[in-house]
């Protein structure tokens, strides 16, 4: 009798523990959101991102990304038919990526997705969006998801690379490049874009250097790319990451230029850095300057869709840019279905014969094959705390 | 040896900075008997706080104070109105309940906050001297001093006391020491609040390194907890000491081998000191009467 007390004690506590941390787990969780009410004749498109965890920051592209659907449906949405944006949070964590996407397209109904975030979760789903037929616009650059229902928008990411050493060598007359990398689906594309580069022009590679972009510390990483003497760097990553290397070059007297992608063009890495980049900080983007005319509509909506959101960061335009594409495509599937809620299947061919090139991204193809991203870019460089254009918008070097 | 030299001197300034996450974590063991998964976060709420005053324009003394007083007041808060009372289910369910105030803790400030990185402001940007190859600030300087002060203060707190020789006292056998007229609340109330002050120090200087975030204090807490693994659930030398071998190590790991072998080669040597020695380098071990 007493064990059957003592037993049923110790069930008691665990059960009281587990229910507490299970309450929590639901709070912590709470974090998705729709652009509102679903009905039969609104079209349900779907997204994957970091409502919360440790890289809850780059959601702001796909929350840009839902105040491009929230202007259109304001203004009537496609010839009436509205667009009911879902967004579901997977944490960046390719272990939730496959629940979130399974809870849009078999509760929500999605029929697409749109601006998912990430080369490695959107891999984890590709197979299953395969099977599903859902077409998906990614919000990635690595060039592998590419596929019949996959399709890309952000340059792929070796030509980002091989674009930052081309600037570096030919318009910085950089002497010796180093290449910082992380070794995942964004890092190793950029240091391989970077490699072919580099032996195209005749340049030796001054160091190849790996970091784990969720390391306490890079301060090994610094004295590394010191060492090698190298006067530009290539450093793939987002602005908290990439502040942390920058922060621990300074450190150790190490202050070279810094090639980096659209995903680090932020005022966060400015203020991290407490201004000490600034003229020494160079970014690779498919998309257009934040602050040029053509991006005055970009700004207009944000400010009344999405005021919280920083209109300057590199990953907002690029997930409200990818969003555009998306309602493109979806503008062809519309008048395809006859001005009637369209099935993926309609998406699906639309998209696939879908070709963008405009005032704010160029060189989308998707009708001759391979879904690939734009085929063109420019180099930005962070200028008196602001982004400045340094090259018009041009092709990006052919990765070997 | 420019590689190696750098490794090692930063490898000690941010050793400092795992002890110390570590020191709040020893605290609360001391008198409760079980860590707190909590103090990170604890940390980041009080940052929040000091971010507002910050913007408010506010100068840095000010902001470091409302930071700490934040600190101890959100620490009380958790372990005086929520962790302690679920000790009477034992304390594994205390433990869990930090993870529990954790995860709210994090969800109430990413609905409330956004989520978003932000810069975070130092105590002083100035460079102080130079170690080698590597220029050193007064922040720097400043989170060495207070660490070892910290350290120091904690040990003869714990040592010499009679506040903490009564902490210890209640850790050790809750029940005499309350029969000896020891007010157990007191005491954890006392232990708590000093967590939440060093939750705070730590953030000050963390945060305007590694930036602020809802989790990015939390990233610390990983190496505080091997620290006290490594250096003994109970000892305040052993925390300091090990929180600096862990910083040189996983610098020289990553530098020598392969950064992303950092947390394989930290949990290597958690598992080894469990497995070896189980009260960690610097640890009591529990004598218990048969």
């Amino acid at each position: 009798m007493q064990n059957f007390h003592r037993v049923a004690r110790r069930g008691r506590r665990l059960t009281a523990g587990a229910g507490i941390a299970a309450l929590a787990l639901v709070a912590a969780a709470c974090g998705s959101g729709s652009s509102g009410g679903g009905s039969p004749q609104e079209i349900v498109v779907g997204a994957t991102t970091p409502l919360s965890g440790d890289y809850s920051a780059i959601s702001a592209g796909v929350k840009a990304g839902l105040a491009a659907f929230d202007k259109l449906n304001a203004a009537g949405g496609i010839d009436g038919v509205k667009v009911k944006f879902v967004m579901r949070d997977d944490q960046y964590n390719a272990a939730n990526t496959p629940a979130a996407t399974r809870n849009l397209v078999e509760s929500q109904h999605a029929v697409m997705m749109c601006d998912s975030q990430g080369a490695v979760p959107q891999a984890s789903v590709k197979q299953y969006l395969e099977a599903r037929k859902i077409p998906s616009v990614v919000n990635a650059g690595d060039p592998t998801l590419d596929g019949p229902y996959h399709y890309l928008v952000i340059g792929n990411y070796d030509q980002l690379g091989a674009a930052l050493v081309q600037y570096a060598a030919q318009d910085l007359h950089a002497k010796s490049i180093a290449v910082s990398y992380s070794d995942d689906d964004l890092g190793n594309p950029v240091r391989e874009g970077a490699e072919s580069e580099l032996k195209a022009l005749g340049l030796k590679e001054a160091a190849k250097v790996k970091y784990d972009p969720t390391a306490a510390s890079m301060s090994a990483q610094a004295a590394q790319l010191k060492a090698s003497g190298a006067d530009f760097v290539v450093l793939p990553g987002i602005a908290q990451t990439a502040a942390t290397l920058i922060n621990a070059a300074q450190q150790i007297g190490y202050t070279p230029q810094w090639g980096m992608m659209f995903a680090a063009q932020s005022p966060v890495l400015d203020q991290l850095t407490k201004n000490k980049v600034d003229g020494h900080a160079f970014f690779v983007s498919s998309f257009i300057d934040p602050s040029s005319s053509a991006a005055t509509e970009y700004r207009a909506t944000l400010a009344k869709y999405q005021p919280k959101l920083n209109p300057d960061d590199g990953p907002t335009i690029a997930g409200y840019t990818i969003a555009q594409v998306c309602i493109a495509g979806l503008e062809k599937a519309v008048k395809d279905a006859g001005g009637k809620v369209p099935t993926s299947a309609q998406i699906q061919k639309a998209l696939s014969s879908l070709t963008v090139s405009n005032d704010t991204v160029q060189g989308i193809d998707w009708s001759q094959g391979p879904h690939q991203g734009s085929s063109s870019g420019q180099i930005l460089a962070l200028e008196g705390g602001k982004f400045v254009a340094k090259t018009p918008f041009a092709p990006f070097p052919t990765v070997q | 040896m420019e590689i190696l030299q750098t490794s090692v001197i930063l490898g000690i300034t941010l050793g400092m900075l795992f002890a110390l996450s570590s020191a709040g974590l020893v605290v609360i063991y001391r008198t409760s008997g079980y860590v707190s998964f909590a103090q990170g976060d604890v940390a980041t709420a009080a940052l929040f706080v000091g971010l507002l005053v910050h913007e408010a324009g506010w100068p840095y003394w000010v902001l470091a104070l409302i930071v700490i007083s934040s600190g101890v007041a959100i620490s009380l808060v958790v372990g005086m109105g929520v962790v302690t009372p679920i000790e009477r289910h034992g304390l594994l369910s205390a433990a869990l309940s930090t993870i529990a105030v954790s995860l709210v803790i994090q969800g109430l400030l990413n609905l409330t906050s956004g989520g978003h990185t932000r810069a975070f402001p130092a105590l002083s940007d100035a460079r102080a001297f130079r170690l080698g190859d590597v220029a050193l600030q007064w922040t720097d300087v400043a989170a060495f001093g207070c660490s070892v002060i910290a350290f120091v203060a904690l040990g003869v707190a714990f040592r010499r006391s009679n506040l903490g020789i009564a902490m210890r006292a209640m850790s050790d056998n809750e029940l005499a020491a309350e029969l000896l007229g020891l007010s157990r609340l007191r005491l954890k109330a006392c232990s708590w609040a000093v967590a939440g002050a060093l939750a705070g120090i730590l953030g000050l200087f963390v945060a305007p390194i590694y930036s602020l975030t809802p989790q990015s204090i939390d990233a610390f807490l990983v190496f505080g907890f091997a620290a006290i693994i490594a250096g003994g659930f109970d000892s305040i030398v052993g925390a300091m000491v090990a929180g600096v071998v862990i910083g040189v190590l996983t610098n020289l790991v990553s530098a020598y081998l392969d950064p992303n072998l950092v947390p394989f080669s930290l949990y290597v040597l958690i598992l080894v000191i469990l497995l070896v020695r189980p009260q960690g380098l610097f640890g009591r071990s529990i004598v218990s009467r048969v």
